[in-house]
């Protein structure tokens, strides 16, 4: 069984419900290709040990993965990260959308024109890209 | 599953507990929350034939004070209940002299998993360790239900996460849990349910994601409504 | 039934260091004070090798009369263990429940009820006590090959065991040799422990109202045993006498067990 190296314990916030945080985990890591498309995943108790959680909640995570697609179970084989492009998509934007949102909220009270937010964008992308430390503060 | 019907219990002129009813069921783990003197323990000894209600009973799987009470249900109380002057080892043979339910290859898996040594005395140890030989003695035997007084009480951190990833694990899987504890930060992500105690009666009974879904509160929230007034 | 001789051998186990104490205690003071009462008997008739100033023979002294003149030793030697004893009729439970580790919880939740838990400790108590008894008579046995290794010859005399048994005054109390005044000696002091033992469990079942209703109980039937066996006086025959006191003592025996089974099992409160 593989990933076992890669699921660390994760610190959960107790106003979300917990199950809701690991499917929203799962997502991170399939958007960021720590999950690849038809990888098969830790089983219920498996993960439940691995993030320190109460198996029930796993559980819940893992039927609400089923419900949206994000994961496959057949039969008795381990549960396997989807292939569906459309899905693997959705999932994609959902959490691209989920970042910009939040980024425009948190700036939308400083008043600033479109350009120069995009203009900033550009720069912090092109200077993380390069994997050196950001620059900070930026411009005028 | 553990039902708790209508409880009474007066201790001196107080009225402890004043008609409290649940369930805690098999394969969840349930919170008792209660501030100090709530009665959160004597509900635990009273479930467990130690201390006997005024009124109300007390059905494990249905049938009230059962001879195999002992052999279904363990108790891990908040005082290492052995002997001072005994050693580990001899802690553990009682329970293997008494108990059919008790699970020798897993309790010595657990004192390994917990780091304790055999020949230290239960008046040596610090109030770490006597928490984990808690666990021992309470998780070795293959119980349908695990009462746990107060485990994280007093306790370093470490040892606390220890017994933290207990809940997660094998152990504690298919099994009841019932346990009482006034500080709930970090264990509220483990909890299946909660109880909350107030001036002897359940103030509220819940499912703790569905009130993170449908309330957005914490369990930790719902412990400041019920307690603040 | 494995439960209770497990639990009696648990308590017999916790208490051996205090039991082989006191059997030693016994021991040393006994054989000391005996020493002590040759060594003095010796130089108070002057020499050692038997003949006085007068040049006559000195008096001699027999085991049971030297028994008699160590009053004081005997009494201290068994005083002590029954003290000890005494308070083990009350700490055998508190020592428990008392504490930073209540081990009564343990003993509590052992599978199969607690009638096993209240008669291990029950019937180990009285292995202590009558454990000791024996112990002292064995000693008198060897306190007797002390008097014969010790004393000089003009000292020796013989004299029957039983005369030295009822030599001294505590022994007398608490080995009698009379039958009859034995089991009732020792009736009583069961019953007195079986009395204990409730009165205790009235205590930890409903704590300090318990604990007057247990000493209530205690005293009204001793109170009613000891009239029992004076009561009717003239009135009855001997073997009538007895029939009534043996009547009376084992109605309270089989109440204080009743009672006590009864709260140990559905009332105490640990």
């Amino acid at each position: 069984m593989d990933n076992h190296g890669g699921w660390m314990e994760t610190a959960f916030n107790t106003r979300d419900p917990v199950y809701l945080q690991v499917v929203r985990l799962f997502k991170e890591r399939i958007v960021t290709g720590r999950l690849t498309a038809g990888e098969a995943i830790p089983s219920r108790r498996e993960i439940a040990a691995l993030l320190k959680m109460n198996p029930n909640t796993a559980q819940r995570a893992y039927k609400e993965m089923e419900e949206q697609g994000l994961i496959v179970t057949e039969g008795n084989s381990p549960s396997r990260i989807t292939r569906d492009e459309d899905v693997l998509r959705h999932i994609r934007s959902e959490l691209l959308g989920e970042a910009v949102r939040t980024f425009i909220g948190s700036i939308r009270n400083m008043q600033v024109p479109l350009q120069e937010v995009i203009d900033l964008v550009k720069q912090e992308y092109e200077v993380d890209a390069k994997g050196a430390p950001s620059a900070g503060g930026g411009g005028a | 599953m553990i039902h708790v019907e209508n409880a009474h219990k007066r201790y001196r002129l107080r009225k402890v507990l004043d008609g409290v009813s649940f369930t805690a069921q098999k394969g969840q783990i349930t919170c008792l929350i209660g501030m100090n003197g709530a009665g959160k323990s004597t509900l635990l000894k009273a479930i467990m034939g130690l201390t006997p209600l005024s009124k109300g009973s007390i059905r494990v799987d249905g049938v009230q004070s059962s001879r195999e009470l002992y052999e279904k249900v363990s108790f891990i109380p908040d005082h290492t209940a052995m002997p001072g002057g005994y050693r580990l080892e001899e802690g553990l043979r009682f329970m293997a002299d008494y108990y059919h339910s008790w699970n020798e290859a897993r309790a010595a898996e657990l004192m390994t998993f917990f780091n304790l040594n055999e020949g230290d005395r239960v008046g040596n140890l610090s109030k770490g360790m006597a928490a984990k030989f808690g666990l021992v003695l309470g998780l070795a035997a293959d119980t349908e239900f695990v009462l746990m007084d107060e485990p994280f009480s007093g306790i370093d951190l470490f040892s606390r996460e220890l017994i933290g990833e207990v809940f997660s694990s094998r152990l504690i899987e298919d099994r009841g849990v019932l346990i009482t504890t006034h500080e709930i930060d970090e264990i509220e992500h483990l909890l299946d349910r909660a109880v909350l105690l107030k001036d002897g009666k359940v103030a509220r009974d819940i499912d703790c994601e569905q009130v993170r879904d449908e309330e957005g509160k914490s369990v930790l929230d719902v412990m400041r409504e019920v307690y603040r007034t | 039934m494995s439960h209770y001789f497990k639990l009696l051998a648990l308590e017999v186990r916790r208490f051996r260091f205090v039991l082989a104490g006191m059997m030693l205690y016994t021991m040393i003071i006994e054989v000391l004070a005996l020493a002590q009462q040759i060594n003095s008997y010796k130089h108070r008739f002057g020499l050692t090798n038997g003949v006085t100033d007068e040049g006559s023979v000195p008096p001699s002294l027999s085991f049971a009369n030297l028994i008699i003149n160590t009053q004081r030793g005997f009494a201290l030697a068994i005083v002590i263990p029954m003290a000890v004893l005494l308070a083990y009729v009350l700490l055998i439970w508190y020592r428990d429940w008392l504490g930073r580790h209540p081990f009564i919880y343990r003993q509590l939740m052992v599978p199969g009820g607690r009638t096993p838990l209240y008669f291990a400790k029950l019937t180990a108590f009285l292995l202590f006590v009558f454990g000791m008894l024996a112990w002292q008579l064995l000693l008198v046995a060897a306190l007797q090959l002390e008097y014969a290794w010790l004393s000089p010859e003009w000292m020796k005399a013989p004299s029957v065991f039983t005369d030295a048994m009822y030599a001294s005054r505590v022994f007398q109390l608490i080995l009698p040799l009379d039958f009859t005044e034995f089991l009732i000696n020792y009736g009583f002091g069961i019953l007195l422990v079986l009395l204990a033992f409730a009165g205790i469990l009235f205590e930890r079942s409903y704590r300090i109202r318990g604990l007057l209703i247990g000493i209530l109980y205690l005293v009204l039937n001793v109170v009613l045993f000891i009239y029992s066996t004076h009561a009717f006086d003239g009135f009855l025959y001997p073997d009538e006498q007895l029939a009534v006191c043996l009547t009376i003592f084992g109605l309270e025996v089989a109440a204080a067990l009743w009672i006590s089974l009864k709260l140990i099992n559905r009332k105490v409160s640990a």
